[in-house]
């Protein structure tokens, strides 16, 4: 219990901690404005509605995503021994594997809600792209696109008046009324249909989008557990390389592990490099498919041992490591 | 170094700033990574390329990715550097200790500036000593005499390029718009932007189009700077594009005719009508201010089709200038141009911001401008010009409007494109080299150092966290 | 506009109101503070912590914009750079770049000042001298304490040899030795004619070596003066002699009750801590004990006092 309960006050300060920077808010402002602003690109791809946009909408929520979860992970226990917080929290009795996991815990939960907002962006630019109508031929839903591109802006405006009347921080005030936002105008879009007619409890949603995003949302939290693992020995600068070209690696793992001449040395390949494939699923999307729910679940398994081992590799090295 | 610096005209501020950060940047394990990964990339490059299967096609493609990579590489970590150099010594107060002593912020900014594009310098000739080390073996490599000459007279090699004048004019574009109309081939409804390209381009193409036992001729005007080497290693060449949409591989008989005021060269060949090919000619034909008129005959048979020259480069008379050492010199110092400039984004954004929202900064700003090309012709504008001109949004064209003039803003910077030139064994002339240095120097760079030092002027060095 | 060396620091109203973003007033840090440095003495800037000493230093050096109010810095804006060539600044943290060592930290600091090198070389050692750091002038300053760091904070503030030194908390984390040594070398400084503006919290230091203080509090002056205006009591007289005796002494303390109707009261007069601290550490280095870290620092180097 009271291990609970340090964890959840160390989790907590991390969210505090990673929302007051503005780079989340920044990320994930862009990352929606982006996504909502895709539908205005060429849509279509030989027949293929939405296909383009769907793509953008999953790439953009991925490399937003990686930036974000790698900058956290990376300046988070940076900063704290930068600034000596850290010996002053390890000073207390607090575990140093509860502390590390704590902040773990606090990224992802902030990556959580940046995957949430990119999520029901992706799916709402889905329903704005142009789609064949047998009414009217080549429809965009230009309400639902205009309702999804200002919700950054309608954020940053009432974050502001909140900063300006209640005095509370613009960057996590901003970063919450976003989610808050671009919850409510999805809600919104179940009233009406793509040719802006009354049609309540009818989303129109391309819903085979969210476990493609939800993989998305997964490998973002393994680079994070990976990058928090680097992050204990290295300073920002060299976990953010680390975690580059761990990114290019793993696009690449197939081919590497392929490449090698033996089958442990291939299979150690395979442990070590992550196989970010197993999180890109647009293509199954095309042409009105679904990505089985097999494969989702072997995603996710592989997305949680391969984070475990990332935490567990860290935890181990950071309670080894000096503080100060 | 620092006296090193002083004796390049620096003054004694700006060069204690610029030795600051050059030995930060030296004592960083970071750039010593940087280093590495950009040279590593280089000889990785070497190793998993396969070309096209010639020496020179490998050879090409080695150059144009490894001045890329190096590119991309030192840009990336050049933007780092420059939005962390100023604002971090804000975060962490270092700048308390230098704003008090006697340095002007335009000295701050300067040395700074400086001793980043000093890091990146020295990488980046580290970078361009290993491409031309690997274009030597290439050139002393056991591969065929044949590959080897061929790379050597065409890609190793810094040839001055000879355009033909004939140019299109307006008044033939005008003409063939007010046919194409006319007859109905451009629509009414059509924009004007699209129906002027639409009518350009088929200009271009009808008068690269020969068909069998036609003529056609271009006319080579050799400016007074053209000095062709005396000795007998001057060689000449005309390159020929041509284009078959059949990609047919069937040679067909070609008549060229080269005249000059110093003579004539007649050639009778036949050749695939696809693809690049070399023509020797003779060197002296080359004169500076001289005309060379060049006459194409198409003496096929009856079955051979048309002969189409590519429309914006149909012909080239190369003529041997210098060596391939000095062209990539000059290539490096033009890359080294736009390296300083990324820095100086970053360094103007890291006075205005923190680090980290500077970097998201000037990646979107990056994002937008190299990608306001592509946005501007996929954008739905010009899709809804296509289908329906009359559905375009406000919001949609002033989204265009601005993506256009960005593109047009950048346009400069992307003129000279140094790694074209040489796997193309193109010669970089000094004066187009120091124009672009001068005006990427002198113009971008000179813009953002003003807006860097005013906006370190105004700025409270001193505020608490 | 021509520097005037005869008045380092002039002052008037001189306020400083952090706002936020709105740029609605968030702390008034310094409120109409009036000051005046007079050359060659040396004041001292007092108060508890946020009274704004060090916002005041750090708007007379030119880091932060005075909201209202004006200073002069030898009669010029504090961000003119003939102003800062005059001035050598200690702030209250080192903030010096841990990758350079104290000589290379020195050299660049001194090549601002377009001091010629063979000049520079000369007083780099005479300053790595006086600080004690001459057996660590090739180590990184990140690898050093605190204490030793703030020697080297100390040796760049007067490389240039400046005609106004202004420390801010100049003996935080030093050791007793050192923080007598900084007060010697500040007397020093102000006898060879330079002004020095002294900031701190430590009333001891304060006391030992400044001429004038201010007293701060929530950015006003609530006292200012010679330190024998402020804190003299001139309604009591003290008698200081050498032990007379238990009967002599009753005798004199009759005397004076008779005389002045008044209890007078009688102790021994005691040593303040760090005298005592200094004579321990005097007996020690003469018994040929020797200390590690940063060695015992010496006299003020020579050019200081040219």
């Amino acid at each position: 219990m009271f291990l609970c309960r340090q964890f959840l006050a160390l989790t907590r300060l991390t969210i505090v901690e990673s929302l007051r920077q503005p780079l989340s808010f920044l990320l994930s402002a862009t990352a929606t404005a982006a996504i909502g602003l895709a539908p205005l690109l060429l849509m279509h791809s030989f027949g293929e509605d939405g296909k383009l946009v769907r793509d953008t909408a999953l790439a953009i929520h991925f490399m937003g995503g990686l930036f974000l979860s790698t900058h956290l992970a990376a300046t988070c226990l940076a900063e704290e021994r930068r600034r000596g917080t850290l010996c002053s929290v390890l000073s207390k009795p607090v575990w140093p594997s509860v502390f590390f996991l704590s902040k773990f815990a606090g990224i992802a939960a902030v990556l959580a809600c940046f995957s949430f907002c990119a999520t029901l962006a992706g799916i709402m630019a889905e329903r704005v792209s142009e789609h064949f109508s047998t009414e009217q031929g080549f429809v965009t839903d230009w309400r639902a696109g205009l309702m999804l591109v200002s919700t950054p802006a309608a954020a940053a405006l009432l974050a502001g008046i909140v900063n300006y009347r209640l005095k509370r921080p613009f960057p996590s005030s901003a970063f919450v009324l976003l989610i808050a936002f671009t919850s409510l105008v999805a809600l919104s879009c179940g009233f009406f249909d793509r040719l802006g007619r009354w049609h309540p409890f009818h989303f129109h949603f391309h819903w085979a989008m969210l476990p493609a995003e939800i993989l998305v949302g997964t490998a973002i939290a393994t680079l994070a557990a990976v990058a928090l693992a680097l992050s204990v020995r290295f300073e920002g600068p060299a976990t953010l390389s680390f975690c580059f070209a761990l990114l290019v690696a793993g696009l690449a793992a197939d081919h590497i592990a392929g490449a090698a001449h033996s089958r442990p040395l291939s299979f150690a390949i395979q442990c070590v490099l992550p196989d970010w494939q197993q999180f890109w699923q647009a293509d199954r999307l095309n042409g009105g498919g679904r990505i089985p729910p097999g494969h989702i679940a072997g995603a996710v398994l592989y997305a949680f041992c391969y984070t475990s081992a990332a935490l567990t590799a860290g935890s181990l090295i950071f309670r080894n490591t000096e503080a100060s | 170094m620092r006296s090193c610096a002083v004796s390049f005209g620096m003054n004694n501020g700006i060069a204690a700033i610029a030795v600051l950060t050059f030995r930060g940047a030296w004592r960083s394990r970071l750039t010593h990574c940087v280093a590495a990964l950009a040279c590593s990339s280089i000889l990785a490059l070497v190793l998993t390329a396969r070309g096209d299967g010639t020496l020179s096609g490998l050879l090409k493609l080695v150059i144009e990715y490894s001045l890329k990579a190096a590119f991309w590489i030192l840009a990336v970590s050049g933007l780092w550097a420059g939005c962390g150099a100023v604002s971090e010594d804000i975060r962490r107060r270092h700048i308390q200790l230098l704003a008090v002593k006697p340095l002007r912020p335009s000295e701050l900014w300067l040395g700074r500036w400086i001793g980043i594009s000093a890091v990146m310098a020295l990488t980046l000739a580290v970078c361009g000593v290993l491409v031309g080390a690997i274009a030597s073996a290439a050139m002393n490599s056991s591969a065929a005499p044949a590959e080897r000459k061929h790379l050597g007279e065409h890609v190793l090699n810094a040839r001055w390029r000879l355009l033909p004048s004939e140019r299109v004019t307006r008044q033939d574009v005008e003409k063939r718009l007010a046919d194409l109309k006319a007859d109905g081939t451009i629509s009414e409804r059509a924009s004007a932007e699209d129906a002027w390209r639409y009518a350009l381009q088929r200009v271009k193409w009808e008068r690269s189009t020969v068909q069998r036992g036609e003529s056609t001729e271009w006319t080579f005007r050799v400016p007074q700077s053209v000095r062709v080497p005396q000795s007998g290693n001057a060689k000449a060449w005309a390159r020929i594009r041509l284009y078959s949409p059949l990609r047919d591989r069937r040679e067909t008989a070609m008549e060229w005719t080269f005249a000059a005021p110093s003579g004539n060269a007649g050639y009778s060949l036949s050749i695939p009508p696809d693809g690049v090919h070399y023509l020797d000619i003779p060197p002296s034909l080359v004169k500076p201010g001289a005309t060379l008129l060049v006459r194409f005959r198409h003496a096929g048979e009856a079955e051979d089709a048309p002969v189409m020259f590519d429309p914006d480069a149909p012909i080239e008379i190369l003529v041997t200038r210098s060596g391939f050492a000095g062209n990539l010199a000059r290539a490096v110092l033009i890359i080294f141009c736009w390296l300083s400039i990324v820095a100086a984004v970053g360094l103007t954004a890291g006075t205005a911001f923190s680090m980290p929202v500077a970097l998201f900064v000037t990646v979107c700003v990056f994002i937008i401008a190299s990608g306001s090309a592509f946005f501007t012709e996929a954008s739905v504008v010009n899709y809804a010009k296509v289908h329906d001109p009359e559905k375009i949004s406000a919001y949609a064209r002033a989204a265009s409007w601005l993506l256009g003039k960005i593109s047009l803003l950048l346009e400069p910077l992307a003129r000279l494109d140094p790694a074209q030139c040489l796997i193309d064994g193109v010669y970089i002339p000094w004066s187009a080299t120091f124009t672009t240095c001068a005006l990427i120097l002198g113009t971008y760079a000179a813009l953002l150092f003003a807006a860097g030092v005013f906006l370190l002027k105004r700025k409270e060095l001193a505020l608490p966290e | 506009m021509r520097e005037s060396l005869d008045k380092p620091v002039v002052a008037h109203g001189l306020t400083k109101v952090f706002a936020d973003f709105w740029n609605r007033p968030k702390v008034r840090a310094v409120d109409g503070l009036d000051l005046e440095l007079r050359k060659g003495e040396i004041f001292g800037l007092l108060g508890p912590n946020g009274s704004g000493k060090s916002t005041t230093i750090k708007m007379i050096l030119g880091l932060l914009h005075p909201t209202g109010g004006e200073v002069e810095v030898f009669g010029l804006p504090p961000a003119n750079v003939r102003a800062k060539r005059l001035t050598g600044y200690l702030p209250e943290e080192s903030y010096l770049y841990p990758y350079l060592t104290p000589r290379e930290t020195l050299d660049m600091m001194g090549s601002i000042f377009n001091l010629p090198s063979a000049e520079r070389r000369r007083r780099i050692e005479q300053l790595l001298e006086m600080v004690g750091l001459s057996a660590a002038a090739d180590r990184p300053v990140g690898e050093f304490s605190k204490g030793m760091a703030r020697r080297v904070g100390l040796a760049q503030a007067l490389v240039n040899n400046p005609s106004l030194v202004i420390l801010d908390e100049p003996t935080s984390g030093l050791d007793p030795i050192a923080c007598r040594h900084v007060k010697d070398l500040t007397v020093a400084l102000a006898r060879s004619g330079k002004t020095v503006l002294l900031s701190s919290h430590l009333l001891a230091d304060v006391e030992d070596v400044c001429d004038r203080v201010a007293i701060l509090f929530n950015g006003r002056v609530r006292a200012r003066g010679t330190l024998t205006e402020l804190l003299e009591k001139r309604n009591i007289v003290r008698f200081a002699v050498p032990d007379p005796g238990s009967e002599a002494l009753a005798r004199i303390s009759g005397l004076v009750r008779e005389l002045s109707g008044t209890e007078p009261q009688i102790d021994h007069p005691s040593m303040d801590l760090e005298d005592f601290f200094l004579d321990v550490i005097a007996k020690a280095s003469r018994e040929g004990e020797t200390l590690s870290g940063a060695a015992p620092t010496c006299a003020p180097a020579p050019f200081l006092l040219e």
